[in-house]
């Protein structure tokens, strides 16, 4: 049976100035599977996502997310596409005014029309799932790097989206609290049967997590494959990804 | 030749921050009257701006009654015109230097905090975030604090105002004997709706633009902490040249209206 593409990215470009940063970059994500982005700093990992989720536009080529050409929608439409993706920023981007409890509500009050008591009931479930119930009046500032972190994933969770896209999930995190996140991705992933898009460069979340992985080098997918077929690979740019 | 190309360099970015301004502005007009309207996050502002900034301005506003009537005292009763403090004092406090020092003091408090606020929320991708999570933050972020900075300055000024008479009055009652009842009944018989009525028109404009500035400089920030101090800064100090001119334009007109 073929499998269904949530995500279809077919020959995209984008350049900043006379730097071109995606050359003729493809990928598809499959439902249900973990699919990870490697690359050095500087890529166009980032440039990538923000473009997928219509955050900038692409020179050329073109984007579809569940079916729908994301150039080509309305802003009311491309809003509504975007509840059903999930996004964990790199830095957690918590709004630091407003309280755990606040940012897991900002997404719900304005995506559907529970009311108090099921908002209540489903902030609750959110930070249980992400084992921090305790701080749902606590300020972001109040919480550590880790913690952050989790409870971003809760607010990218809230709206039970069909598609994750984690941006360096575990970047500036201690190896503990890493596999942590990366423990929590996966029963995620289990419970929710999402889609996932992790763009890493960290190799130990990589093995753990994917079930394929697309390389990215001088803006274009270089090379394609499981963990293991990718690891053992002779050819010295690929090598250097998993040293 | 270097000096000249660093002063047209400067005078062309100039012209095209004024450009991007305007595209600001334009789009803080239309997304003003299209649904949804974040009714909460407003009233969130107008307490944050208002409420916050009331003591600040009160203080400020005291003071400026205090030295104002101390410092013309000595000249009035010189010409024998010390009768005649209550009427000016009130005149040129309602009229110009209360809307435009409190602007001055707003743009300091409101304008930089603006600016600071929506810098670093770029620069930690919050803004990024919110546009994410298929919310409008332009419209939640900047027509709400341009909006409250328009309503909560007028109602700060005239806060600002009364106080600065306050304090008059109280100089006046120490060293002249003047009593408060006859200091505010000579007050509002000097005070006329011609004096009024330009003074708080022109604090909208003046709350718009701290709004404006603020926003504008702080959603536009460049990446990085340097970034966030440069939105805060610029945002004061364009702010702060801004109200000068716009202070000169409302006296202009009113000039050419009531003289």
């Amino acid at each position: 049976m073929e499998k269904k593409s949530v995500i279809e990215i077919n020959h995209i470009y984008k350049s900043f100035g006379k730097t071109d940063v995606l050359k003729d970059f493809n990928l598809d994500l499959f439902d249900g599977e973990n699919l990870v982005l490697m690359g050095k700093s500087g890529s166009g990992k980032s440039v990538m996502i923000k473009c997928l989720v219509g955050l900038m536009d692409v020179d050329k080529g073109s984007i579809k997310v569940l079916g729908k050409d994301i150039s080509t929608l309305k802003q009311h439409e491309l809003d509504e596409l975007r509840t059903d993706i999930g996004f964990l920023f790199q830095g957690s981007a918590l709004y630091d005014s407003m309280t755990v409890r606040e940012n897991l509500e900002f997404p719900l009050r304005r995506h559907s029309d529970n009311s108090e008591k099921k908002t209540e009931k489903l902030v609750k479930e959110a930070l249980e799932n992400v084992g921090l119930p305790e701080t749902i009046d606590l300020m972001p500032a109040e919480l550590s790097g880790g913690m952050q972190r989790r409870i971003a994933l809760a607010r990218a969770l809230i709206l039970k989206p069909k598609i994750i896209i984690y941006d360096e999930p575990t970047t500036g995190l201690d190896p503990i609290t890493a596999k942590e996140i990366i423990l929590l991705m996966m029963n995620i992933q289990k419970k929710y049967a999402t889609s996932s898009l992790i763009i890493t460069h960290d190799v130990d979340c990589a093995r753990v997590i994917s079930n394929r992985m697309i390389l990215l080098l001088d803006g274009k997918d270089y090379a394609e494959g499981n963990f293991k077929d990718l690891a053992k690979s002779d050819d010295p740019k690929i090598k250097a990804f998993f040293k | 030749m270097k000096f000249f190309s660093s002063y047209q360099s400067n005078f062309n970015s100039f012209f095209v921050e004024i450009g991007e301004m305007g595209s600001f502005t334009g789009r803080y007009f239309r997304e003003l009257f299209s649904r949804p309207f974040e009714f909460r996050e407003f009233l969130k502002q107008c307490y944050q701006m208002g409420n916050k900034s009331l003591l600040l301005v009160s203080v400020t506003g005291f003071i400026l009654g205090l030295v104002f009537t101390l410092q013309s005292r000595p000249t009035l009763m010189e010409f024998g015109a010390v009768s005649w403090m209550p009427s000016m004092i009130s005149i040129s406090i309602v009229r110009e230097i209360g809307p435009v020092i409190i602007a001055l003091i707003c743009a300091g408090r409101i304008g930089s905090s603006i600016g600071a606020e929506l810098g670093s929320m770029k620069v930690t991708e919050q803004i990024d975030a919110m546009e994410v999570s298929g919310t409008n933050p332009f419209k939640f972020l900047v027509v709400t604090r341009i909006l409250a900075a328009t309503i909560m300055l007028p109602i700060l000024v005239i806060i600002g105002d009364f106080v600065a008479l306050l304090g008059s009055a109280i100089i006046e009652n120490t060293k002249g004997n003047v009593s408060f009842l006859l200091y505010f009944n000579q007050v509002f018989e000097a005070l006329k709706f011609t004096d009024l009525l330009p003074a708080t028109i022109k604090t909208f404009f003046f709350g718009f633009a701290i709004g404006l500035v603020g926003c504008f400089k702080g959603y536009n920030s460049e990446k990085g902490t340097a970034g966030v101090g440069k939105a805060s800064n610029s945002a004061v100090v364009f702010t702060s040249m801004l109200l000068f001119v716009l202070d000169f334009i409302a006296v202009f007109i009113t000039d050419i209206f009531y003289n």
